[in-house]
């Protein structure tokens, strides 16, 4: 992850192993979360990879959320579960899952945009790398943000 | 103080011992009248009307991502309802979670069933699940402060339509017979899927000409009549069901 803007403190939740900006892993065996503070600059680059080792329940999710510091959703967006994501990757328990991209609802001076690249299966008997790379790049250029009451 | 079943004696004893027992009999009382409120209330959801529906329904919920919503302050998913099946199904359809972790309430609950479980009722268009659709995604939310991992398998309930499917007649094979002789036509082999109340009627609708020949009984599921001249007789069966009709095969003799 790359910013021009400043780290804070981490919280996490569950099996997080290593500190952002450096590679993070979170495990999924139950509920687990990082909570990363951090100054907003006018960029965040940021690359997740999802890897098929599922071992956690259905229906599960991962979630991005951009929060306030009352742990607020900075922005609404047009996630359909109202909990205002930016993307959700649905895990499907199968190799294969829905990732979702919201929008700022109503819009705000905040883009973001992403590719997706799906990496090559290196076979059996080798530690699967993430089958879908996701590249998220947050333009951040002033603020029309409403934070909810 | 006077319990039902008898009248409660505190001579004898202390002060303290008396209050002591005062109050423990005045907190079962509480909670006894509590408990006959909640079998009560439970009692009034219970519909016996309702079918669990199962794969033999072709009525399906699938469950797509659970995250956690800042806002509420609970874990939500969607379920969608798909109905492959051939039969319609009425109102109310209820989604009903046998086996949600202690610790983990459905906070949108419709109410709680007889057994104590929760179920969100389903909204229906026109009040019905029509065969082949599939209704919006339903948004479920779960209080689950402790965080606990959240798998469930629920129930659905719902009222499966009479299928009203058409009733089949079958007047039995083609026969022949001598001049003379009388033939018993069956019509037993006809059926009706809905198993509604059936009505039998027999008509002779082609003789040879000049042929006197009768129904012996044209209302009963058996009948018979004497072929008294040569020549092709067509017996006609009308089997009625749920007002449906369905004229049969004929029987030439």
């Amino acid at each position: 992850m790359t910013t021009d803007g400043n780290f804070g403190a981490t919280t996490t939740d569950g099996d997080v192993t290593g500190t952002l900006p450096d590679s993070v892993t979170l495990t999924d065996s139950g509920f687990t979360s990082l909570l990363q503070d951090f100054t907003l600059g006018t960029f965040l680059d940021f690359r997740l990879t999802f890897s098929t080792a599922f071992t956690g329940g259905l229906p599960d999710s991962f979630a991005l959320f951009l929060l306030d510091d009352t742990m607020w959703p900075l922005l609404m967006t047009t996630d359909p579960f109202g909990a205002d994501a930016l993307l959700a990757f649905d895990i499907t328990g199968t190799d294969e899952g829905d990732l979702w991209f919201f929008t700022a609802d109503p819009p705000v001076v905040l883009t973001w945009t992403a590719s997706i690249i799906t990496l090559p299966d290196p076979g059996n008997g080798v530690p699967k790398p993430g089958t879908l790379f996701l590249w998220l790049m947050g333009e951040l250029a002033g603020w029309g943000v409403r934070r909810k009451t | 103080m006077n319990i039902p079943g008898g009248e409660l004696d505190t001579r004898g004893m202390s002060g303290f011992a008396r209050r002591i027992l005062l109050t423990a009999v005045t907190l079962f009382c509480f909670v006894f009248v509590l408990w006959l409120a909640r079998i009560a209330s439970l009692a009034a959801n219970d519909d016996p009307t309702l079918t669990v529906l199962g794969p033999e329904h072709g009525v399906t919920a699938s469950f797509t991502g659970l995250r956690l919503n800042r806002t509420s302050n609970t874990f939500d998913t969607q379920a969608t309802v798909t109905h492959q099946g051939a039969t319609p199904i009425s109102a109310p359809l209820q989604l009903v979670f046998t086996d949600l972790p202690p610790g983990v309430t459905l906070t949108n609950a419709s109410s709680t069933d007889t057994n104590g479980d929760p179920y969100l009722e389903i909204p229906l268009p026109q009040g019905q699940l029509e065969p082949r659709n599939i209704l919006p995604p339903i948004l479920i939310k779960f209080d689950n402060p402790n965080r606990l991992s959240i798998t469930f398998d629920p129930v659905l309930r719902g009222r499966i339509q009479s299928a009203n499917h058409p009733p089949v007649a079958n007047a039995g094979p083609d026969q022949t017979i001598a001049v003379g002789e009388t033939i018993i036509l069956d019509g037993s082999g006809s059926h009706n899927a809905d198993n509604d109340p059936l009505t039998y009627r027999w008509a002779l609708i082609t003789v040879p000409q000049g042929s006197q020949a009768e129904l012996a009984e044209p209302t009963a599921v058996q009948t018979a009549f004497t072929a008294d001249l040569e020549g092709i007789y067509i017996a006609q069966l009308i089997y009625t069901a749920h007002r449906v009709m369905e004229i049969s095969h004929t029987v030439q003799a």
